[in-house]
């Protein structure tokens, strides 16, 4: 009797200690400077961490202000820096991608003027040791004409944050072939290579592009022709620093839609979504979703499609339409690829019958579901995620969701009425602790949203803070396991 | 009238009743056996059965594999809380600077509030955007989480231990342990092959029977390409696929090994008849219907070979006694205590024993006694049914 109670307890204490428990400790409570303000948490530590906020959606404004703001080990506020996006002529520039390196954020903004006739790309570093911003650098530049013909830029950094990539689309030009123009700097904003090129495609403006790099530095372009037609085609230029190559990625069966660079154990490889073309055209609908008929892997060193796998049977894929790689991560040889659709519309708000000068963003995210697929592309399992939901303006900032892969299970956060944690790939069933917050100083404690796109980890530590919200009210949340 | 009509048909069910309740029977369960192709000689009595496959990967070297990956993680350990305790020394060393430099920011700001006029002082006041002071709180330590060891998933190897595959083959009618027969299975690596969008696979896996020294049969299994899926081979998770194929094909191995040496357990059911024994007028067969079906309950699943003619001894001295109590059956006096009815019990019990030992010369002969009787037996129509079908199965034996 005494050997089986020591048992049982032995084999208690032993599940006990492999159940995940994700325990949490809130900040004091906080209001946004604007509701258009949209934040993220950058270098956090387990001493503290940086807000970033900014306002989001804000249209021909002459002054674009970024706000770093440092917190301490307690999630106080301490210290606030604010500076603005730089300007050409009376413009301010916009916002593209932040980087974050060590203690380094580099700020990547594009800007273009009719007065000047440039169309630039600006980088600004932002150094965490001494709270300094570097003044602004032209990583890029082109000479346009008019507003209406301004050529794009497309910037892609590398799975290692090592490259910065840029890819530019000279202005239009009628009965001519695209001219592009390619830069490549390092983390330093070192100018690493430098190339202009006359591509093999007519000088239209309907051409989908997406542009990766790799840890190498090496630029992956890929361009979809006659998008809406049976002759859809997606071709992937190769720029090594000195020549570009063409490759046709599409097959009769196999045409990409959002993908994206990931480094799978040295090698680059592009994850993503496909449609397998078999009707007549693909169906493009703003409203549903464009069609997507399973996921795919495509090794860049091989040429050579080594994963392509439609959705299963038991897959209930009817919403999984315009999915976007929203994360992808490779722990050991299994690549967990989480697709989500997403959507964005935005019209007129109507007070009555009167349309105001106001728009509304009208934003679809979800349903979404998790591709298991092993580093060879052998496929191995696709499990249904997220349903959809729609979300208005700034509501958006609850949609979607965060995965984090904790030891051998992937952990999602996202909300299903309030903050949740779901598992897979594991047999645990963690024990979470939701943060319990009172709205408005109210004496009822109530679950809280959550910000998924907030969330940060921070390394070795078992820790991660975000940014919950009810209401007007937010709270900082340190997390830990 | 009313009176005496239910109480002939109470007297007319008494005595159906108490002639009904004469014949009593018991069904038993048992295993009968499939005669294999290629019989092995009758001093084979035991076998053994080697598996090699080209898997060599073992639960053991995994964990080895995953310990040792762990240990340096583990290992390095150290040095993660050491540098974290530096960096954490740095932060302290800092963090009266911060205060004072945080104290400073906020004698300027304050310096710089009060140069304001008061109704700009009180409207930033009430915006809640009067300079504070805001210190930094002095950081404590935190420790970096040690690394917790995870166990391998052992469903994303290819993992077969040759010797439990060894052991799932059964060989019906032998026993395990000896070597009077030896099995040497041999499975090779799983080929796929890609085919108009199709995979294809084959296997090659060699069967060799040795009797001592002599290769008795020899058989190849799933070497030619065969078709797998209608997706292309990048699709499909190749181990799933060679784990399965592994398992089908030690089971057609076996399925073939059984089929051509061993003895195959059927299921079967046998059904004894006997009288009721009341007043012990029918001791003998009492007697003979407890051997029977004692004999029956022996031929279990693994009954071996020795049993299965220990079983069959015991049911021909059973079939003796039926002979001799068939003698004593009076067909035409219908209170005699051997009579008909008893004569027709034993008939159809031998018919079935017969049947069920596959002995086709004695079957007929109790038929044909039976067919002799078929007059004064006068069978009803259940009984008419199940001579017939007995009949069919001696014909068929």
């Amino acid at each position: 009797m005494k050997k089986i109670t020591t048992l049982v307890l032995a084999l208690l204490t032993v599940t006990i200690s492999f159940a995940q428990v994700f325990n949490t400790e809130i900040s004091e409570r906080f209001q946004k400077e604007s509701a258009k303000d949209i934040y993220s948490i950058v270098f956090p530590s387990a001493y503290g961490f940086m807000t970033l906020h900014h306002l989001d959606n804000v249209m021909m404004d002459n002054t674009k202000a970024m706000v770093l703001t440092k917190y301490d080990q307690s999630m106080k506020a301490i210290e606030t820096k604010t500076f603005n996006l730089p300007k050409l002529g009376l413009r301010a520039a916009d916002l593209q991608e932040v980087i974050e390196i060590g203690n380094q954020l580099i700020f990547l903004s594009t800007v273009m003027d009719k007065k000047s006739q440039k169309h630039q790309v600006n980088a600004q570093v932002y150094n965490q040791k001494d709270n300094t911003v570097s003044d602004h650098k032209v990583l890029a530049s082109f000479a346009i004409e008019k507003y209406s013909k301004s050529g794009f830029f497309n910037i892609a950094i590398s799975p290692d944050k090592s490259k910065i990539a840029i890819f530019a689309t000279m202005p239009f030009v009628k009965k001519t072939n695209e001219k592009a123009q390619i830069w490549v700097y390092d983390n330093n904003l070192n100018l690493v290579s430098e190339h202009s090129e006359t591509l093999s495609f007519e000088s239209e403006r309907a051409y989908n592009e997406d542009v990766f790099v790799d840890n190498s530095g090496t630029v992956y372009v890929s361009k979809t022709t006659d998008i809406y037609k049976k002759t859809r085609a997606t071709h992937l230029l190769k720029y090594n620093g000195v020549t570009i190559e063409n490759t046709p990625l599409t097959t009769s069966k196999f045409q990409p839609m959002h993908m994206t660079l990931v480094d799978v154990n040295g090698q680059p490889m592009l994850a993503g979504f496909f449609w397998n073309g078999k009707k007549g055209m693909i169906k493009v609908n703003s409203t549903e979703g464009n069609d997507n008929d399973g996921a795919f892997l495509y090794s860049l060193s091989e040429n050579k499609l080594i994963g392509f796998h439609h959705w299963s049977e038991s897959l209930n894929a009817k919403d999984l339409k315009s999915l976007e790689v929203a994360d992808i991560k490779v722990i050991g040889d299994d690549i967990f690829m989480i697709g989500e659709k997403r959507l964005t519309k935005s019209e007129f708000r109507k007070v009555g019958n009167t349309v105001t000068n106001d728009l509304d963003y009208q934003y679809t995210i979800g349903a979404s579901v998790i591709v298991n697929m092993d580093t060879k592309g052998t496929l191995k399992s696709f499990t249904s995620l997220l349903n959809g939901k729609n979300f208005t303006n700034e509501a958006k900032e609850k949609g979607s969701f965060s995965a984090l892969y904790i030891e051998n299970g992937l952990y999602v956060f996202t909300n299903n009425n309030y903050i949740t944690n779901y598992p897979f790939f594991t047999d645990n069933k963690p024990t979470f602790n939701r943060p319990s917050v009172r709205p408005n100083g109210s004496s009822m404690p109530t679950s809280p949203y959550l910000i998924p796109h907030t969330v940060a980890t921070v390394p070795q530590y078992n820790m991660a803070y975000y940014i919950i919200n009810y209401g007007n009210d937010y709270w900082f949340t340190k997390m830990t396991w | 009238m009313n009176i005496k009509l239910p109480l002939i048909f109470s007297l007319f069910l008494l005595t159906s009743i108490s002639f009904a309740q004469r014949a009593q029977s018991e069904v038993v369960n048992y295993y009968n056996v499939k005669s294999p192709n290629q019989p092995l000689e009758a001093s084979v009595k035991t076998y053994k059965v080697i598996v090699e496959t080209p898997y060599t990967l073992t639960v053991e070297e995994l964990n080895a594999q995953y310990e040792a990956d762990f240990k340096i993680v583990e290992d390095n350990y150290a040095n993660v809380v050491a540098q974290s305790e530096t960096e954490f020394d740095e932060l302290l060393a800092n963090h009266d600077d911060e205060v004072a430099a945080a104290e400073a920011r906020y004698d300027k700001e304050m310096a710089h509030f009060k140069d304001l006029t008061l109704l700009e002082r009180l409207s930033l006041t009430e915006q809640g955007k009067k300079p504070k002071l805001k210190t930094p709180r002095k950081p404590v330590y935190v420790k970096p989480s040690a690394p917790r060891y995870v166990q391998p998933n052992l469903n994303d190897h290819l993992i077969f231990d040759n010797n439990v595959l060894a052991d799932a083959v059964n060989v019906y009618g032998y026993e395990k342990g000896g070597q009077d027969i030896l099995f040497i299975i041999n499975i090779s690596k799983m080929v796929f092959q890609d085919n108009a969008g199709q995979t294809f696979y084959n296997q090659p896996t060699t069967l060799k029977v040795m009797q001592g020294a002599t290769v008795i049969n020899e058989a190849n299994f799933d070497t030619e390409f065969q078709f797998l899926t209608s997706s292309s081979s990048n699709t499909i998770n190749l181990d799933r696929y060679e784990k399965n194929n592994v398992n089908k094909i030690m089971k057609n191995v076996t399925k073939y090994i059984n089929e051509e040496f061993g003895y195959i357990p059927v299921a079967s059911k046998i059904k004894i008849e006997f009288p009721k024994n009341k007043k012990r007028d029918y001791d003998a067969l009492e007697n003979a219907k407890i051997k029977a079906i004692s004999a029956y309950r022996k031929l279990k699943n693994n009954a071996s070979l020795a049993t299965r003619e220990r079983a069959k001894a015991e049911l021909e001295a059973v079939r003796t006694v039926w002979l001799s109590e068939l003698e004593k059956v009076n067909y035409t006096d219908k209170k005699a205590i051997m009579n008909k009815d008893v004569g027709r019990m034993i008939l159809f019990n031998l018919m079935r024993v017969d049947i069920s030992l596959k002995d086709k010369a004695k079957a007929e002969e109790t038929l044909s006694k039976m067919q002799e009787k078929r007059i004064d037996l006068d069978l009803n129509y259940d009984d008419k049914n199940t001579f017939t079908r007995l009949e069919e199965q001696v014909y068929n034996l």
